[in-house]
């Protein structure tokens, strides 16, 4: 039997960061932890009143694309990538990849979840002032 | 829904506290929406906690305006308003510190600053900021004095003198000024406290009886002059008058213990011109006793530094006669009653954060306090001046 992550609505990538679906659609199985382990990455620790543990360095992902990478960082940022990840009780464990395109200057994270019926991938990319996420189908 | 009762609406609710009522109700079985399972990002959560905080400032609001009707609990601006509406009180408001302060000029280089361009602060905050008030123009290998005033009402424009400089220094400019406080020509007070405004009309109406009761006299000694804050009034009913026995005493306390002789001949000269006809009155200064505390305070060690500090603030003002939050209630400062109970001392200190046990003695360090039988007592009207001795052991 599938196990039951929960209903949401799914996200949409836009401008600034994920949104609703204008749709409203809603989203179930593994891409509802995909989305909220996504919407957890994209905030800063402690900018959520109601969750202070909850989010990703001083301004989510995009605050660091903003402030740019250091190659000899990506393994550092790799693990507290993962570490986030685990902090949704759904996530067992997390795998991050973590690629910075100075050119481009986006960040791209690659990353597999551990979930109770096996892995699940998706993808963020993340400028300073857009954000991607693409799920595996 | 029942009607709210004061204390309900007195009482602002924390956008935490609205949150969790949010989510109380979604949950209930006419809405058995999946609250447990909101994860801190998703969307319901977002918009809940939007609504919470919304909520929340409109909840300090209705506390406001529900607290503005009750002279006790009103504060601020709201209090202001009520305070002149009821009782036709004005706040007394504070004024800013103004000194005199002299530049010498060594470099044969003259100088002039235009009014505001001659700018002073205070080494120890340079936040404090003083500014020239009239032209100041320095000729060259010479001294010239120049009035400045500080930028904000209040006492901390009483800076010491060795503590002022220039902001911009000037070569060849040097900056002096009389020691301590003596180059303040103007001493700057703060606006008068919510404490003391709402003493001042709860004891109004005694004003205006025409026999003159005790709370009559302690309103008009508040009245006279900002820095009382404590007032104590005894009658002598076989005083003989004739003879220049007064039948009332008026005893007079600052924050900071016995006031000045000018302030006591201003507050006397106030009371007489209201006082009742065939009374004689005499007004003075407040004795001060010592109260020496000693004994050790055991304290997380994690906390030491910061109870040490919370402590001493609290006991300084509970001694100065400023009423303090202890555990969420309010506790009067210390009066002119010539008591301290041991009990509230106790509890006082146990209040703070990180304290784990206080064992009060007395002035031979050995002897403890008991707090059912050991209040201290000294001759009424009088203040107490605190001489702390407290020891602190750290625990882990």
């Amino acid at each position: 039997m599938a196990t039951d992550y929960g209903t949401g609505i799914a996200s949409v990538g836009v401008s600034g960061g994920l949104d609703m679906d204008p749709y409203w659609r809603k989203a179930t199985g593994p891409k509802v932890v995909a989305y909220a382990v996504a919407r957890r990455l994209l905030v800063g620790k402690g900018s959520l009143w109601w969750a202070p543990d909850c989010g990703f360095g001083k301004a989510g992902l995009m605050g660091l694309a903003l402030e740019g990478i250091r190659d000899k960082d990506v393994p550092t940022i790799e693990r507290l990538i993962q570490a986030e990840c685990e902090q949704d009780e759904r996530v067992l464990g997390a795998s991050v990849s973590v690629s910075w395109s100075s050119t481009t200057e986006t960040l791209r994270v690659d990353i597999a979840l551990e979930l109770g019926d096996g892995p699940f991938r998706f993808v963020l990319l993340a400028s300073s002032v857009t954000t991607s996420l693409l799920l595996s189908p | 829904m029942a009607e709210p009762t004061y204390e309900e609406l007195k009482t602002a609710m924390t956008r935490e506290e609205v949150l969790e009522q949010q989510l109380a109700i979604m949950a209930l079985p006419d809405f058995n929406l999946p609250t447990e399972s909101w994860g801190p990002t998703d969307e319901p959560m977002a918009t809940l906690a939007a609504d919470a905080e919304m909520l929340a400032d409109l909840s300090v609001k209705v506390a406001g305006i529900a607290k503005s009707g009750v002279t006790a609990d009103a504060r601020t601006d709201v209090l202001t308003i009520h305070a002149k509406d009821v009782f036709d009180e004005d706040r007394e408001l504070g004024v800013n510190a103004i000194g005199t302060i002299t530049l010498t000029e060594s470099s044969s280089s003259p100088q002039s600053w235009t009014v505001g361009a001659l700018i002073v602060t205070s080494r120890v905050d340079p936040t404090i900021i003083f500014r020239n008030a009239a032209l100041v123009t320095l000729s060259a290998s010479s001294s010239t004095t120049a009035s400045i005033a500080c930028d904000d009402v209040g006492t901390q424009g009483n800076v010491q003198a060795a503590d002022l400089q220039l902001v911009t220094e000037v070569p060849g400019v040097a900056l002096s000024a009389a020691s301590g406080t003596g180059w303040i020509t103007q001493t700057g007070t703060d606006d008068e406290t919510d404490e003391k405004l709402i003493a001042r009309c709860a004891l109004k109406w005694a004003t205006l009886v025409s026999t003159g009761p005790s709370d009559a006299y302690k309103k008009w000694a508040l009245d006279a002059d900002a820095t009382i804050n404590r007032v104590g009034v005894t009658e002598d009913v076989a005083a003989d008058q004739t003879a220049g026995d007064p039948s009332v005493t008026v005893y007079l306390a600052t924050a900071t213990g016995a006031p000045a002789a000018a302030v006591v001949t201003a507050v006397d000269a106030y009371i007489q011109e209201r006082r009742p006809l065939g009374t004689l009155v005499y007004v003075a200064a407040c004795g001060t006793t010592s109260f020496y505390l000693n004994g050790s305070v055991t304290v997380k060690a994690s906390k030491r530094a910061a109870a040490e500090s919370k402590i001493n603030a609290l006991l300084d003002a509970w001694f100065a006669g400023s009423s303090i939050d202890v555990n969420g209630e309010t506790v009067d400062g210390l009066g002119l009653d010539g008591r301290i109970r041991i009990a509230q001392l106790v509890e006082i200190v146990m209040s703070v954060s990180g304290v784990t046990a206080f064992v009060p003695k007395k002035l031979d360090g050995t002897s403890i306090y008991r707090i059912e039988t050991d209040d201290v007592t000294s001759s009424a009207n009088n203040v107490w001046t605190l001489v702390r001795a407290l020891t602190y052991v750290e625990v882990t």
